[in-house]
């Protein structure tokens, strides 16, 4: 064979093999054969999903906004395409904001990644998407039923942006007061009303069009046991409201004050009266570790591994407890067997100025420095303070030991004695946290980045060495 | 079959006895190492609340350029390279394919030692997963299934690297030629402005990147399997077709 008959051979071989190829390839991309081995399965539309977008009946355009060059965070060109195979009804555009800028301004899209939903009734624009938001604004675009709206909103993953906290003292069966967010004014007129319950702060986006009615979750104050998270930007330390406290204590009350003087110039009145009336002592300066403290992170940010083994909110706690930018709380009159320290800083921790000065403390003060304590007042009522006031909130709860603590404390407070220690963790989807402390970090980096290179490093030195030798 | 094992034995061997092996599976771990450190502490401190694991995975094991998959990618050529470029220049080429042994034998085996190379270094990752399993539970199905996605994806390097190096006497060459056609195909679309959409949508198919992306997010999609596999059978075909130049270009 001569060298041009086999190079003509060799080419037609190599474009026919790679014909061959790609067929094969686009035809397994066409049977659509995936598995999703994400925990809640993201990538794969729920049934109620494909029903909604194959029961379409008329042409809807979804538009998507994105930056050039900036891979979207959201995960849009994955999951968009997804919708758009599920019915021919849907037109998928990708829009680059950057090349179309007049196309952008003329929708009034202030911020990519954005979607727009067009049908021949209504438009729609939705900021930052999620899977199920988008397709709940697809529903709304072709006037689905509210039913259907409902069916598929039961699989968003919501939920984040409700206090966690509360709905997981809803689940243990409490009915709960939270301070946060609950007009002062019906404060001062006396107890909040069972319908006040705003949520925390900033629960709830202004963007979201998700209603959380209160009814619906059954929220009806019962006097089995209410809780007050106290941080003075809402919760005004005037003396009604100190009144109104005292007074639910005095009735055989329990309350978890979560208090935090470091950042908050007004929970100094809340100090003040819990020192005269109940001999527990805030202190002012901040505690600091750097052992204990988030990975890269501030050292305020710290973990409380004290647990005290002499009191059941406690003692059965498997894992520590995150705290920010707390301070220390102290009992001024010790009574056995009616008070007692529940959490403290690691032996590594010290204490700081403060949060805002950021200049260390001259104090003296050695270690333990206690961050919660947990007393019955005079007439049997129940009172936890923590001195801080971030524990509870939606950013850390999922951390390490803090949901368990506060349904003990919770259950502490309710005289249910039988729910007192350590839970499952929840599987909620989209929540899945993590705390890596500064010290895990350091062994992670000397081990993966330093010791095992250099073993292999050696190994190789060996293995050269025993050649040449 | 016997012979394939017997070649696939030499090729082991002459992997194990090179101390660049052991140099690229120490900057390999070492590069990992810090990234998944970096990454961890990156997501801990940013990702406070939301799926910290999951992104994390996601972005340790595709998240250009501080992955391990560009790490692979950057690797992958020093180990292939010299596979047959070494044996071209020393002669020995020709002495291996006077023995009773076929063409496609020795490219397979070849391929067969680097994905080896590539399976261990990837086994020198799993103290990674089980120190941080041992720090938080995690869904072990999506991680694992990156790591699958990986081997996948170096196997196709592996054929690449393969390929260039039949191609060459110099193992430099090789490597160079399989660094730029990987980079190319690794980031064939990562300007999504350079191009028009329907012609971005036809490269985004053949981009190695975005292939994979799937696997790192924990989803087995037949057809990214599908494009890896195809891949490898092109440039083992390919490596063949260049061996068997030898008899019409007489040398």
């Amino acid at each position: 064979m001569r060298r041009w008959e086999w190079g003509l051979a060799a080419l037609l071989e190599i474009v026919a093999v790679l014909g061959v190829l790609v067929l094969a390839w686009r035809w397994c991309a066409n049977q659509g054969w995936q598995w999703d081995l994400t925990p809640d399965t993201r990538y794969t539309l729920p049934a109620e999903a494909r029903t909604l977008l194959r029961s379409l009946d008329e042409p809807l355009r979804l538009i998507a906004f994105l930056r050039s060059g900036v891979r979207d965070p959201a995960g849009l060109s994955l999951w968009l395409p997804l919708l758009a195979q599920e019915s021919h009804w849907i037109q998928l555009e990708f829009v680059d904001v950057d090349r179309e800028p007049t196309r952008a301004r003329r929708y009034g899209i202030q911020s990519a990644p954005t979607v727009v939903v067009e049908s021949s009734r209504r438009q729609r624009i939705v900021y930052q998407p999620q899977p199920a938001v988008l397709l709940s604004h697809i529903a709304a675009a072709v006037r689905t039923t509210v039913s259907q709206l409902r069916m598929i909103s039961s699989r968003a993953t919501a939920k984040q942006d409700y206090s966690r906290a509360f709905a997981a003292l809803q689940n243990e069966g409490f009915a709960v007061v939270w301070a946060d967010g609950v007009d002062d004014s019906r404060l001062e007129e006396g107890q909040p009303e069972p319908d006040q319950f705003v949520g925390n702060e900033g629960a709830v986006p202004e963007d979201r069009e998700l209603a959380f009615p209160p009814a619906s979750l059954g929220n009806t104050v019962g006097e089995r046991v209410k809780l007050s998270r106290s941080i003075g930007l809402f919760f005004d330390p005037s003396d009604a409201n100190l009144s109104t406290l005292q007074a639910f204590l005095g009735d055989g009350g329990g309350a978890l004050l979560a208090v935090e003087p470091t950042t908050c110039a007004r929970a100094a009145r809340l100090c003040a009266w819990l020192r005269e009336h109940l001999g527990i002592e805030l202190g002012s300066l901040a505690i600091v570790d750097a052992r204990t403290r988030l990975a890269a992170g501030d050292p305020y940010t710290i973990l409380a591994t004290g647990l005290a083994a002499d009191h059941p909110i406690t003692a059965a706690l498997h894992q520590p407890v995150l705290v920010s930018e707390a301070t220390t709380v102290e009992l001024t009159d010790p009574v056995a067997d009616s008070a007692w320290l529940l959490l403290s800083a690691a032996p590594s921790a010290r204490l700081e100025k403060d949060t805002r000065s950021r200049e260390h403390s001259h104090e003296r003060r050695q270690p333990p420095f206690p961050l919660a304590v947990a007393r019955y007042t005079a007439t049997r009522g129940r009172l936890v303070v923590v001195a801080d006031a971030d524990f509870a909130t939606d950013r850390f709860l999922d951390y390490v030991g803090n949901r368990d603590f506060l349904l003990n404390v919770a259950n502490w407070l309710a005289d249910e004695h039988t729910w007192l220690g350590p839970r499952v963790a929840p599987r909620m989807p989209g929540v899945q946290v993590f705390y890596l402390s500064a010290a895990q970090a350091e062994r992670l980096l000397w081990g993966f980045a330093v010791a095992e290179p250099a073993a292999l490093l050696v190994l190789g030195l060996l293995v050269w060495w025993r050649r040449r030798s | 079959m016997t012979t394939l094992l017997v070649l696939l034995g030499k090729e082991l061997y002459l992997y194990g006895v090179a101390p660049l092996t052991y140099v690229v599976a120490a900057v390999f771990v070492g590069l990992c190492g810090f990234f998944f450190y970096s990454r961890l502490v990156l997501y801990t401190q940013f990702g406070l609340g939301w799926n910290i694991l999951a992104n994390f995975w996601f972005g340790f094991l595709a998240g250009a350029p501080y992955s391990v998959s560009t790490v692979l990618l950057l690797l992958c050529p020093l180990i292939t390279m010299r596979s047959f470029a070494e044996e071209r220049r020393s002669g020995t080429l020709e002495l291996l394919l006077t023995l009773p042994v076929r063409d496609w034998q020795v490219v397979v085996a070849k391929w067969l030692a680097s994905v080896v190379v590539v399976t261990l270094l990837l086994v020198l990752l799993f103290p990674f997963v089980a120190s941080l399993h041992g720090l938080a539970s995690f869904p072990w199905k999506p991680a694992v299934l990156g790591f699958v996605g990986l081997w996948l994806m170096g196997g196709a390097f592996a054929a690449c690297g393969v390929c260039f190096s039949a191609c060459t006497k110099s193992q430099v060459v090789a490597a160079a030629a399989t660094l730029g056609l990987l980079v190319l195909a690794w980031l064939v679309t990562w300007n999504e402005a350079a191009a028009s959409e329907p012609w971005m949508r036809w490269l985004r198919q053949w981009s190695l990147f975005d292939r994979f992306e799937f696997f790192a997010r924990g989803v087995l999609r037949a057809a990214d399997a599908a494009f890896f596999l195809a891949w490898i059978f092109f440039f083992q075909h390919l490596t063949w077709l260049v061996l068997g130049m030898r008899r019409w270009r007489g040398r």
